[in-house]
């Protein structure tokens, strides 16, 4: 595909006077974004209209690929092509690490043509060329990709969003997405479930009611949602999935059956180097593709990268079938377990609505119609669907839609670890959200003053077989006899799906202090260390464009005035100089942390409160002369 | 009620969402220590209630108290009330629509079951205890005759259940009409409830042994 290489906001000009795009840039635009295992897209509604934002690319996806070339992140479609040349420099699938430990990725990690390796804080770490990135570090990269191509087609600074993720996500999964979107800049206004978002846009376009089901297969993982459409409000019954399945498992399905082949055939083996591993897994996606489209096709690959000998198989689509098919049949049971939840059969269904790039293939469209026994509707966008569902979702945060109204469910029970290693579920999957819970802790010996707490997430009954969320230590408990004390713990679970945890001390009614400290994900403070690193990269563009404006605007000013200060105590009452020197002192703060309003309004300030000097400081020059 | 908004200070009886969100500030209401269950959703107090109308109030509060509408700027007090106050709402209906839940709910509401305390346990009836045992080992010695008697046991065991349910909805209709005794109503429908567990425990040891049998 050829590219303008010109990125839009290079020939849109920039609006005269950027007052109006101040007022309108900090409040009132939020925009949704899809980001993707394979592909992310943002989008924003318009007059009530959602629409797909072209990247700067000038394409509406954006590869969820990022390449580091001499220390700077390049992300889309330009990555992507790096994917063959530099393999080990190019990561792609980030979002299948998001949120995991190390033991996690068991099943993929041999299939990955970078290095993946175990941080000392269980987190996993992605090495391009030198440097080691968190996934969360490598998501803020794409997600930074999204805001400018955003602020590029709208010609203002986009700083809130609406991030969609699996409705399957564990807790982990969604604090590392929301890390994501501050390490980029952005305020999180809302996590958003991708099937629900998808639901959101699907009831806009066809303006039906009824029970629908929303089979969503991405890049890398499954969900199924049953929901009720009903005046406006879209409420979710019952979600089910598979975090660990999607058209990335085809692909691979393909290249092992490739590789073994090959390897029979000529004895090379296809995935024994990150060059050659890049190479199998493209040529099988492109194999599917084709597929997806013809009744045959022939996968076709290096054998050794750039020595021109190919390995070539004809394909027809009904071998392809025969091998994705019982990958894909994990996605049936998904299916009953949401409908039992839901409390629902097949027949209760009234739609069964597709979204994803693999829903293309005509095995997946084939295997959704056996389960529910009705054909699916195929109406929406399968790619874009969940941008605009977020984006309308980001449309009603704003206060602009008071029409519709989601209201979503917990994926996974939530529970703690008690005596014997079980886990005791405070609240069950498919719980509506937000919701809470309480539980009473006490001490097991005298004069114990901390409790430790173990938060879970999952289905199982043993603790150690679920995903472990947190550690709470309950600090600060009055000392007394075993069993005495009792500190009531809240679990909270917000509209994001996202765990908040408080403690309060019953006999004394005082809150009982707690040290979060997340399994698989980065606390608090690390982010904002993070965040603290990042210079005038964060600035976007445009942002960075007014910046400098106001800077050199704002600059000269403040200097004569901070020169003048020792004039300004000399020549007016106190209180007056002190008021000067302190908006100097603000400004300066304002202009280091790179505040361009306030700095502006600062400028202002300044300007009038400094009249009076600059005419007694003229009166006195005058004077002496005379 | 006579009750008023803690932000303006507002009446808050003037409107069937008024508890829920200021009808003058828009303020979201903290959840006060009188309210219960069937107030928030303005539900009757009692055993039976209409889906339909409890889904029409739910989806009506929803509307106007979830989070999403707090979400955009405002008093960040307001968006942490919505939060609680929606969580005790969707947790309301989440009881009320379910009528095992329902019941533990209000039996516990009327101080006939404490809070938090253990599920207390009855000993099955000795004859019935006798029959199970009997069943097991005739499923032991001679499998393949023991089917008929286990039919017969499972009939058996259905009517119990059957007519268990039968006396509790009985009780539970007296108690929603009104009676001189509602805590002596609702501690028979305890009693029963306790009763009905070792039901559903053999209930599910049956399952388990026609499972193994193939059945």
């Amino acid at each position: 595909m050829a590219h303008d290489e010109s990125h839009p906001h290079d020939h849109d000009p920039m609006p005269e006077s950027d007052d109006s795009v101040v007022a309108r840039s900090d409040d009132s635009v939020v925009v949704g974004i899809d980001l993707g295992t394979t592909n992310s897209l943002v989008a924003v509604v318009e007059d009530g209209v959602p629409r797909v934002l072209p990247s700067r690319e000038g394409e509406r996806l954006i590869p969820s690929v990022v390449t580091i070339r001499e220390g700077k992140p390049l992300v889309g479609y330009a990555a992507r092509r790096e994917k063959i040349r530099r393999p080990g420099e190019t990561v792609f699938s980030a979002k299948r690490l998001l949120g995991r430990g190390f033991a996690d990725l068991e099943s993929i990690r041999g299939h990955l043509p970078y290095e993946v390796v175990h941080g000392e804080d269980g987190l996993v770490r992605i090495r391009v060329g030198d440097a080691l990135y968190t996934a969360i570090e490598i998501s803020a990269m794409i997600l930074r990709e999204l805001k400018a191509s955003a602020e590029a087609a709208l010609g203002h600074p986009v700083r809130k969003a609406v991030i969609t993720v699996p409705a399957y996500f564990n807790d982990s999964q969604r604090q590392a997405t929301r890390a994501a979107g501050r390490l980029a800049g952005l305020e999180v206004l809302r996590i958003v479930n991708e099937p629900t978002a998808a639901s959101l846009a699907y009831g806009m376009q066809e303006k039906k009611e009824g029970v629908i089901a929303v089979y969503d297969l991405g890049g890398g993982t499954f969900d199924l949602s049953i929901l009720k459409l009903r005046n406006g409000i879209f409420e979710v019954l019952a979600t089910h999935g598979n975090t660990a399945l999607g058209g990335d498992d085809l692909d691979r399905a393909v290249a092992r059956k490739m590789a073994e082949e090959a390897k029979a055939a000529t004895g090379i083996d296809l995935f024994g180097s990150p060059l050659q591993t890049a190479a199998i897994l493209e040529a099988s996606e492109k194999l599917k593709h084709a597929l997806a489209e013809a009744e045959s096709a022939t996968f076709s690959v290096d054998l050794c990268v750039g020595a021109g000998k190919r390995f070539e198989r004809a394909w027809t689509r009904e071998e392809f079938d025969r091998l994705v098919r019982p990958l894909l049949l994990q996605t049936r049971e998904s299916c009953f377990h949401a409908l039992d939840d839901a409390g629902l059969t097949v027949d209760d269904v009234t739609e069964v609505v597709l979204v994803g790039g693999p829903t293309r293939l005509p095995i997946v469209k084939a295997i959704a119609e056996e389960i529910f026994g009705r054909k699916p509707n195929t109406s929406v966008h399968p790619d874009e669907v969940v941008a605009m569902g977020a984006a309308i979702q980001a449309d009603i945060l704003a206060g602009k839609n008071q029409n519709l109204l989601l209201l979503d469910v917990v994926p996974l029970s939530l529970g703690i670890e008690t005596y014997g290693g079980l886990m005791e579920k405070l609240i069950p999957r498919n719980t509506r959200i937000p919701t809470s819970a309480r539980e009473t802790f006490t001490t097991f010996v005298d004069n114990q003053t901390g409790v430790d707490v173990h938060v879970l997430q999952g289905e199982r009954e043993q603790a150690a077989e679920n995903r472990s969320l947190a550690r709470f230590k309950l600090g600060g408990i009055e000392p007394g006899p075993a069993g005495f004390p009792r500190v009531e713990v809240t679990f909270l679970i917000d509209a994001d799906g996202i765990l908040q945890v408080e403690a309060r001390d019953l006999r004394n009614g005082k809150e009982a202090s707690i040290e979060v400290r997340p399994s698989f994900g980065l606390a608090d403070a690390e982010i904002e260390k993070m965040l603290a690193a990042k210079n005038a990269n964060e600035l976007s563009d445009l942002e960075f464009k007014r910046w400098i404006e106001v800077r050199n605007q704002s600059e000269p000013v403040l200097r004569a005035a901070e020169k003048k200060l020792p004039d300004a105590y000399r020549l007016l009452p106190k209180p007056e100089a002190e008021a000067i020197e302190t908006v100097c002192r603000k400004m300066r703060a304002a202009m280091d942390t790179r505040e361009a309003e306030q700095v502006q309004n600062l400028k202002y300030e300044l300007n009038a409160m400094t009249t009076r000097l600059a005419e007694k400081v003229i009166a006195e020059a005058l004077g002496k002369r005379g | 009620m006579g009750a008023t908004c803690v932000f303006c200070g507002g009446a808050l009886a003037s409107s069937e969402l008024g508890r829920h969100v200021c009808p003058k500030c828009g303020a979201p209401q903290p959840v006060s220590p009188g309210e219960d269950y069937f107030s928030l959703l303005g539900a009757p107090r009692g055993f039976r209630q209409d889906p339909g109308e409890l889904e029409r109030r739910f989806y009506d509060i929803s509307r106007t108290l979830h989070p999403d509408r707090f979400a955009a700027g405002g008093d960040a007090k307001w968006k942490v009330i919505s939060v609680e106050r929606m969580s005790a709402v969707n947790r309301a209906y989440q009881t009320l629509t379910k009528a095992d839940r329902l019941r533990e709910y209000l039996l516990e509401l009327e101080g006939v079951t404490k809070a938090g305390d253990e599920k207390g346990k009855t000993a099955i009836p000795a004859e019935l205890a006798e029959e199970w045992f009997e069943l097991q080992d005739a499923v032991m010695e001679d499998p393949a005759n023991a089917v008929a008697k286990l039919g017969t046991f499972e009939r058996d065991l259905r009517k119990k259940s059957g007519d268990l349910a039968a006396r509790i909805s009985g009780f539970e209709r007296e108690y929603d009409e009104g009676t001189v005794d509602p805590i002596g109503v609702l501690r028979k429908i305890e009693k029963l409830v306790l009763d009905g567990q070792y039901l559903k425990s053999m209930e599910r040891d049956l399952l388990k042994l026609k499972t193994r049998l193939g059945i």
